[in-house]
Order: C-alpha cells, then sequence, then structure tokens
C-alpha cells in the first residue's frame, strides 16, 4: 500500500493535493478562462504526450536514481491532472506570451505543486539535485525542469504538425 | 359566480371550521368534566389551544363567506398552521418530549407531536392547494401566477393616473399576462420576479406587501420609495438601481397593458393605418407589389440530426443576406441558421405587442446588466432590417480613415473597394430619397424649426433620409414589419431574390434554430451545434462557416464556443440614443407617416446626429415621459406631439458576456464625453421645436421636466447626472468582433476571416472598429458585399 499512497498516507491525504490542484486551476483561468477552440485539438496531443511521458519517466529517473520514488497515485494524479491537465490549459492561455514569460509561470506553479506535495504526502523528499546537495534544491532543479514546458511543447509540436493537421505551433 | 375550483375551496372551509369548532370544545370538556380533569386543568397549554383553534375556526367559518372577498383570512390559515408546523418542530427537536402521565396512563409525547404534525400538514397540504386551484381558475391566467396579477393589477391602478381612464387595472393587468403569455423572450421570467419583488418591497420598511395597501397610500409608497428616493439619491447605488428597474418595469408592463387596447386609440387620438380615411387613397395611388414566394424549411422537413452544406451562415439579417447572394453567386452553396422565426409579411398586423414580441430579440426585452439600457435587435428571417427604419447613411469618410489608420485600429480596408461596394449596395437595395408626401408629420415643425435656428444651409446637412423605402405608404408601422412590401427588407428584396436567381437549393433558410456552439478540430469549423425550436439538436456541417448573427449574439458565439477568448465581446459600442417630445397646440398626428424621415447633421460634427422619430401609441408610451398624472396628460396630447432621436456614435467601452442570469451580459455605461455630446443634442433638438413654435418639450428625464423655454431646457445637465437619470437605448449595436490588422487586438482580420482558423468568418456590425455616429445598415451590407469575394474563394 505504500508504494500505491505513500509512507504512511492514506486516501484521504490525497484529497488536499487535489484541493491545491483545483485551487492552482481557478487561478490559472483568471487570464484564460477557456481552451481557444482551435487549440483544444493541440490540448489533448499534449496531454496525452506529457502525462504517459512523464507517468513513465518519473519511473524511469527514480530506477537511475535522479528522482525520489513517487507513490503509483501521487504520480498518476501529478502526471495526469496536474501535468497533463493544468498545465496543459496553463500552456494553452499563456502559449503567445514570450517565452521567459512562460519559463517563470511554469517554474513558479511547479515549485508550489512540488512544495505542496512535499508538505501533504512527504514525496519529493530526495536530499539532492544532480550535484546539488539539499531537499529545496531538488524541489526548485526539477522545478526548473517543468519550466521547459513550452519550450518542450513547441519542439513536440512542431514535427508533430507535418503529419497531424490541425495543430497550434507558435513561432 | 364562483368557479368549482372555488365552490371546493369554500367547502373545505366549511368542514375546517366544524373540525375546529369540535377540537375547541375537545379541549375545553375534559377540562370541565370526567376523570381527566384534574391533569387538564393543570395544563397551560389547553387555554393556548382553545384560543388558537377557536381563531383558526372563525377564520375558516369567515372566510367561506366569501372566498374572494375573504382571501386575506385564507392567508392567515395557511401561515397560521406553517407557524403551528415550525413551533412543533422546534419543540420536537429543542423541547422536552418526555412521555406524560394523565388518568393512569402514560402519553408519549413526541407520538403526540408527531400526530399534530402531520395532522396540521395534511391541512396545510389541501388549503395551500385548493386555494392556489381556486385562484387559478378564477383568474384563468397564461403566464403571471395570481399574485404577480394582483400586484400588476394593484401598480395599475396608481401608475395610470388619469380622471379618463377607459380600462380597469384587472383589464390592464389581463392585456399584460395575454400578451407575456405569447411572447417568446427568454427573459420574460425577469417580469415576474419585478413584480415579486415590488409587492414584497415595502416589507423592508415594515409596511404589508403592495397589494394590501391602500390605494392612496400606495400611491404615496410608490413615489417615495421608487421616485424620490431614487431622484435624490437617498438610497445606495446598487439598491438606487435595483428600485429604478423594478418601477421602470413595472409602469412600462402598466402602458403597455393599457395602450395596447384598441379602446384607448380613440383618448389619444391614434387612429390604426387600416381605419384611416386616406388609406385606400394612398394603396391606389402606390398599389402593394407583389410578393417573390420565399421557402424556409419548416422544422418537420429536418428529420436528421445531422446535416451537411457548403457554406453555413449564422444569422439571416442584413449581412447574411447580401452575404448568401454574394456566395451564391460565386456558385456556393448556403445553408442560413435564424434563430427568430419566419414571419410571412402578410402575418404582420398592426397589434404592435405581438409584432415585437414575435419579431424583436427576446421580445425587445434586451437590457443591458444593469437594466438601464435597452438594445433592440431583430429576431426573425431578414433579421433586423425587417423591424428597423431602413435609414441608409453611407459610412462618413473620416470614420473610415479612423478605421484604416496605422497608428491606431489599423482595419486594413481597401478604401476603393469599400465604396465601390456602397455604390452596388444601394443599387442592390433600391435606395432613394425620401422625398414622398408620406412622410412624418412632425417634420414640418422639425425644418421651420431648422430655419429658424439657422441650420437649414452647408455646411450642415439636413433634409430628408435615404432609406430602401419605396413608394411608402406612410402607415408609421416600419418597427414592428412593413405588411405592405414597401420597406426592401431582406425578408422583401435579397432573400427570395437570391432564390429566384439561383435556386433553392443555393439558399435553404432554417428558421427556429439557434447556433449555441461551434464545432472545431484545429484550426478548421467543422459545424455549428444548433438547438431547433422544437426542443430538438441540430448539427449543421459546412466547409466555411460565417457568423452574422449581429453585434452582440456574434460575440456571444464565438465567446460560448471558446473563439477569441479575451478579445470577442470587447470594445462594443453604439449609437446612443435618447428622444426629446416637442409639444404643439395643433394637431399633427406624426404618427401618420414614415417614422424617420429627416435628419440634422452639423458640421463640423459635435459628435450627434438629430432624426425626426415618432411611433405607434404603444412605442411611444413606453418611451414617453412623466410618472402617473404626467405620463397619462402626455398620452392625451399623443397626437399633437413630434420626437426627434438623438444619436450619439460612442467610444468602445461596452462588453458582452456569457453571463449573469440569461446568459447574455452587455455591460455599458456611457462616458462623460459621450454623455455630454448625448445632452448637447437633446438641448439643440429642443431648442429647435421651441422655436418652431412648440409649446413645451420634454426630454425622457427620470426626474420629470417640462420645458417651456431654452433657459428651462438648459437646465438639462443640472438634471441628468448620469445615465440613471434619463432614458437611453440603442437599435445599433457595434463592434465585439473588430477587425484589424493587428492579431492582438482584432477577432478578425481584413478578409473577415477570425484569426486562428482556416474557414470561420465574422461579418457584421460586430467587425466595426468603432461606432459609426449613423445609422449603421447600409455599412452592414457594403462591407458583406465587400467580404463576399474573399469568403467565396477561401478554401474550406
Amino acid at each position: 500500500m505504500d508504494s500505491l499512497l505513500g509512507y504512511g498516507n492514506t486516501l484521504t491525504d490525497y484529497l488536499p493535493v487535489l484541493f491545491m490542484y483545483g485551487a492552482l486551476f481557478i487561478v490559472m483561468g483568471y487570464a484564460h478562462p477557456t481552451i481557444e477552440l482551435n487549440f483544444r485539438k493541440t490540448f489533448w496531443v499534449l496531454y496525452a504526450g506529457w502525462a504517459v511521458g512523464v507517468f513513465i519517466g518519473n519511473y524511469l529517473f527514480f530506477l537511475l536514481g535522479i528522482m525520489s520514488f513517487l507513490p503509483w497515485l501521487n504520480n498518476f494524479l501529478h502526471t495526469f491532472v496536474w501535468i497533463g491537465f493544468c498545465l496543459g490549459f496553463l500552456y494553452a492561455g499563456a502559449h503567445r506570451n514570450p517565452i521567459p514569460e512562460q519559463f517563470a509561470l511554469f517554474v513558479i506553479f511547479s515549485f508550489i505543486v512540488k512544495w505542496g506535495e512535499r508538505t501533504l504526502l512527504g514525496t519529493w523528499e530526495l536530499d539532492h539535485f544532480v550535484l546539488v546537495h539539499g531537499n529545496l534544491a531538488y524541489i526548485v532543479g526539477w522545478s526548473l525542469c517543468d519550466g521547459l514546458y513550452p519550450v518542450l511543447s513547441m519542439a513536440l509540436l512542431k514535427p508533430l504538425s507535418r503529419v497531424v493537421d490541425g495543430l497550434i505551433v507558435h513561432e | 359566480m364562483l368557479t368549482s375550483q372555488e365552490l371546493r375551496l369554500r367547502t373545505l372551509l366549511r368542514v375546517l371550521s366544524l373540525i375546529f369548532g369540535l377540537a375547541v370544545f375537545g379541549y375545553l370538556l375534559p377540562a370541565l368534566v370526567g376523570p381527566l380533569q384534574a391533569f387538564y386543568v393543570n395544563l397551560p397549554f389547553v387555554t393556548n389551544s382553545v384560543v388558537k383553534i377557536g381563531v383558526l375556526a372563525l377564520l375558516a367559518l369567515f372566510a367561506s363567506g366569501d372566498v374572494r372577498k375573504y382571501r386575506l383570512l385564507i392567508l392567515m390559515l395557511i401561515a397560521g398552521h406553517w407557524i403551528s408546523e415550525l413551533a412543533t418542530a422546534a419543540v420536537l427537536i429543542w423541547g422536552n418530549t418526555a412521555p406524560v402521565t394523565a388518568g393512569g396512563t402514560e402519553f408519549p409525547m413526541t407520538t403526540i407531536l408527531l400526530g399534530s404534525m402531520i395532522l396540521d400538514g395534511v391541512i396545510l397540504v389541501l388549503l395551500t392547494w385548493f386555494a392556489r386551484s381556486a385562484e387559478a381558475s378564477r383568474y384563468t391566467l397564461q403566464y403571471l401566477s395570481p399574485r404577480q396579477f394582483r400586484t400588476l393589477t394593484a401598480l395599475a391602478e396608481v401608475v395610470i393616473a388619469g380622471d379618463r381612464e377607459l380600462l380597469s387595472p384587472e383589464q390592464v393587468a389581463r392585456n399584460v399576462d395575454n400578451y407575456l403569455g405569447g411572447f417568446r423572450a427568454r427573459t420574460k421570467w425577469i417580469m415576474k420576479l419585478v413584480l415579486t419583488g415590488m409587492q414584497f418591497y415595502p416589507l423592508l420598511s415594515f409596511r404589508p406587501p403592495l397589494t394590501y395597501i391602500r390605494n392612496d397610500e400606495r400611491l404615496t409608497f410608490i413615489k417615495r420609495r421608487f421616485y424620490q428616493e431614487v431622484t435624490l439619491r437617498l438610497i445606495p447605488p446598487f439598491w438606487r438601481s435595483l428600485a429604478q428597474g423594478m418601477i421602470r418595469m413595472g409602469k412600462q408592463l402598466c402602458y403597455l397593458g393599457y395602450y395596447s387596447d384598441p379602446a384607448t386609440f380613440a383618448s389619444v387620438g391614434y387612429v390604426p393605418f387600416s381605419q384611416r380615411p386616406d388609406t385606400a387613397k394612398r394603396i391606389a395611388a402606390s398599389p402593394i407589389p407583389e410578393r417573390k414566394p420565399l421557402r424556409v424549411q419548416a422544422l418537420a422537413e429536418i428529420v436528421t440530426e445531422r446535416i451537411r452544406g457548403d457554406v453555413v451562415i449564422v444569422g439571416s439579417g442584413a449581412a447574411a443576406s447580401v452575404l448568401a447572394h454574394g456566395l451564391a453567386k460565386a456558385g456556393r452553396s448556403v445553408i442560413m441558421l435564424e434563430r427568430g422565426d419566419f414571419v410571412d409579411p402578410s402575418q404582420f398586423t398592426e397589434d404592435e405587442v405581438d409584432m415585437i414580441s414575435r419579431l424583436y430579440a427576446d421580445g425587445a426585452l434586451q437590457l443591458s446588466r444593469d437594466f438601464r439600457f435597452q438594445v433592440l435587435q431583430g429576431s426573425c428571417v431578414g433579421g433586423t432590417t425587417v423591424v428597423n427604419n431602413a435609414v441608409c447613411f453611407d459610412l462618413p469618410p473620416e470614420v473610415l480613415d479612423r478605421w484604416n489608420d496605422l497608428q491606431s485600429l489599423k482595419a486594413g480596408l481597401d478604401p476603393e473597394r469599400v465604396w465601390d461596394s456602397f455604390k452596388q449596395v444601394r443599387e442592390l437595395m433600391q435606395v432613394e430619397r425620401q422625398d414622398h408626401r408620406n412622410l412624418n408629420k412632425g417634420s414640418k415643425e422639425f425644418l421651420d424649426g431648422l430655419k429658424r435656428c439657422g441650420y437649414d444651409a452647408p455646411p450642415d446637412k439636413h433634409g430628408e433620409v435615404d432609406a430602401n423605402v419605396r413608394g411608402c405608404l406612410g402607415c408609421g408601422y416600419c418597427n414592428i414589419g412593413c405588411k405592405y412590401g414597401k420597406k426592401l427588407s431582406m425578408l422583401d428584396t435579397v432573400l427570395p431574390m437570391t432564390q429566384a436567381e439561383f435556386g433553392t437549393d443555393a439558399l435553404r433558410i432554417i428558421a427556429g434554430c439557434e447556433a449555441t456552439r461551434f464545432l472545431g478540430k484545429g484550426k478548421k469549423v467543422t459545424g455549428v451545434r444548433c438547438r431547433l425550436k422544437d426542443g430538438r439538436l441540430l448539427v449543421v456541417e459546412g466547409n466555411t462557416v460565417i457568423v452574422a448573427a449581429g453585434a452582440i449574439s456574434s460575440s456571444l458565439l464565438l465567446l460560448r464556443s471558446g473563439i477569441a477568448d479575451g478579445r470577442a465581446g470587447q470594445k462594443l459600442s453604439f449609437n446612443l440614443g435618447s428622444p426629446m417630445t416637442a409639444v404643439f397646440d395643433r394637431v399633427l398626428n406624426a404618427y401618420d407617416g414614415l417614422q424617420i424621415s429627416h435628419y440634422l447633421a452639423l458640421k463640423p460634427s459635435r459628435g450627434f446626429v438629430i432624426e425626426t422619430w415618432f411611433n405607434p401609441p404603444v412605442a411611444q408610451a413606453l418611451t414617453m415621459p412623466g410618472w402617473f398624472e404626467d405620463h397619462f396628460n402626455n398620452m392625451m396630447r399623443y397626437n399633437r406631439m413630434t420626437c426627434t432621436g438623438v444619436l450619439v456614435g460612442t467610444e468602445s467601452n461596452g462588453v458582452a458576456r456569457v453571463a449573469g442570469l440569461t446568459g447574455r451580459d452587455v455591460e455599458y455605461t456611457p462616458t462623460r464625453g459621450d454623455f455630454s455630446k448625448l445632452l448637447d443634442g437633446l438641448i439643440l433638438s429642443g431648442e429647435i421645436f421651441l422655436e418652431a413654435g412648440a409649446s413645451c418639450v420634454i426630454p425622457n428625464t427620470f426626474t420629470y421636466m417640462e420645458c417651456r423655454t431654452k433657459e428651462e431646457l438648459r437646465r438639462l445637465p443640472d438634471v441628468v447626472r448620469d445615465a440613471s437619470d434619463i432614458t437611453l437605448g440603442t437599435g445599433h449595436p457595434q463592434g465585439g468582433n473588430v477587425l484589424s490588422t493587428d492579431p492582438a487586438r482584432g477577432v478578425v482580420d481584413p478578409d473577415f476571416k477570425v484569426y486562428g482558423y482556416d474557414n470561420l468568418f465574422v461579418c457584421d456590425a460586430s467587425v466595426f472598429p468603432s461606432s459609426i455616429g449613423v445609422n449603421p445598415q447600409l455599412t452592414v451590407m457594403a462591407l458583406a458585399h465587400y467580404a463576399a469575394p474573399f469568403i467565396a474563394n477561401a478554401k474550406g
């Protein structure tokens, strides 16, 4: 059960996590409350790519020793709800903004969520990020990586748009 | 004569009075005689219960004497049972429910209380049910509830205030109910809300509901709470706007109920066109043309849930029809979706309210968020062209220059092609100068005033308007549909002409079909999801989709579909309008002629245009200045009045949103500058009429002012401090999906294509980058003509 929920966690402990996602989602929606009709296909392509990719990637990074183990439910929610849905929604509203702005947005939101999950579930507990020591470095480090979401999304969408019709790639 | 439901209620009341009477003895007797005497005498509730049941018995007995007259007693009975239920429930929850012993037997108190609650509950349900059905059967109402009906009756009793009233307040309320029953407005429930609000508003000042206040006190109450407190700003702004909204709607309902009744026509000096002495002569001089047939698909013919066409156009008004013609000419076939009904001109009548309900968006109840600003739009096959005044002004050249200015609006329109489109559309719509005999009968006074004021010479422009009206009979019914085929609306010209030239397959029209949102796949809009009037859902697919549903509906459709979020619905502008009424000593019969026949445009412009204007009695009563006796007396001078409308092209500070209880939220407050221009125009209008010999001029202010001199008129800015102090309206919403070469500013590009989509176009007044300050229909048509080739050649 610990591998599913995390050490000492119950399903109830996940409710505040979902509440946190919801609250941040509402904040994200202030600037752009809906996903533009022409972006919806792109949104679902990104959703599938990021959610499945990061879900598997998190486990592989754990095996490689560069990430702590994310309990399976935490990993699922973090990738399929947070990264796939919420960050996808954020990208749908922000993809026309300058890249540094998008980077900052994604880093800030990711940091809040990782810090929240660390506090609520005790996950994201590794004490170093690459060669930098300390749990804070670990959380900040991966948040900075999440800041690359817009750039990586563009890199993913660009070749894909040549074969899949109707994808929006902001140059 | 009582109805069967009322007789049933009377029987119930008699039975109840008997039961309650017996219950009195049921409580008293054991206390006086028998083995339980000692127990009963000690119980204080015996006295209370005897009093309570005794009072209920008397109430039921008296109420059964006349269930109509003593309705209040029945309400008291119902209220008494409610209180009893609540009190018993409170005892059950918080009170002492220990068993009691009487005569050696233990009685469980909980069971007794529960039994009492059930008994009271049964009586309560029966009484409420019987009382409601008795009321419903008495009034046989179509839309309002009996309570709302009584509120309206009570309101009409004091609002229609004169010594020559021809209809009883109940007749007025009944007329309103009949009309509301037939109204197809989605927001008509607001009327119910307003009446309920007005009924209970007095409770806030510790008075009984409105219908229970004596007539004279009711009038005093309404004057004080809805008029003085609002005028003197004695209540907080939100409360003030609520009170103002309620009384405006309440009194408009009364006027609608009173002045729509043919029995009142003679009293105001109005003669319907069909009864005017020279009608036959006018028709003989300008015969009614034969109509080209228009084929509109009946909903019953739509048997599938999905249909497919080449081009799908949402809307059927000025832009949509010209586009359909242009596209059909280019070899494309069109499916046109119209939310409103198809009303064949042969069905047009002289009944204003009926026609307004059938031809206008939301039965002309489309209001801004604060209920202070009315936005009129046609909603029928042919759109606003069926109900407007057909006035045609070219786009002022300076406005086109401003639109194309690279530093600001950046519209990117080709001026040469734009002017060519104006020329072509003028020919297509047979636009001509209205210099015939059947003009607004008040225009002579207007022209006289212009001359005396010195505005009758260049550079100022004035004279008869251009309009797509040919051989006008002067019936004065432009705003409720021209039955005589003289106003060349889309219903009479372009739509039937397109079907005649290119076939009914080239233009299919589906009426009663509301587009609710677009369906898309990537950058392509694949179709339109619609709701049919009969409740069915329909998906209409097409290679090209065009939105031409008018400034507000088009913006909302894009927003509902998640298109151009953050840009659609913004930068909404209007031609802000307010009337100036002039009273003359002689009979004018201004209703007997083309409603808008003359105009004045000053050069250099002071930001407004003045147009002569007058209406049949209901529409005129709704905009007639004054309250109570003032309004009534003004209506008695109806045939000695004439009007001008002052139009101000506003700044683009309005917003349309999918929000609020109706899903159509129009937020707009005039800027200081626009408001000053409006007041300036109203003062000039008044001065023109005073110069022409008007005995007085009356702006449509919340605080009634009847100006007999120019000095009095110039006090207008002191009385009108903001938009809440004057009646404002528009039939010309513009912007919302503005056209610009800058994707960050505009919703559509100069080819009218929505940014980010390959096959979605918007073409109507919503693409105007700013307000144009004159009647916009010709510009709407010209832009549609301009856009048609771009759209026809676009690859879907």
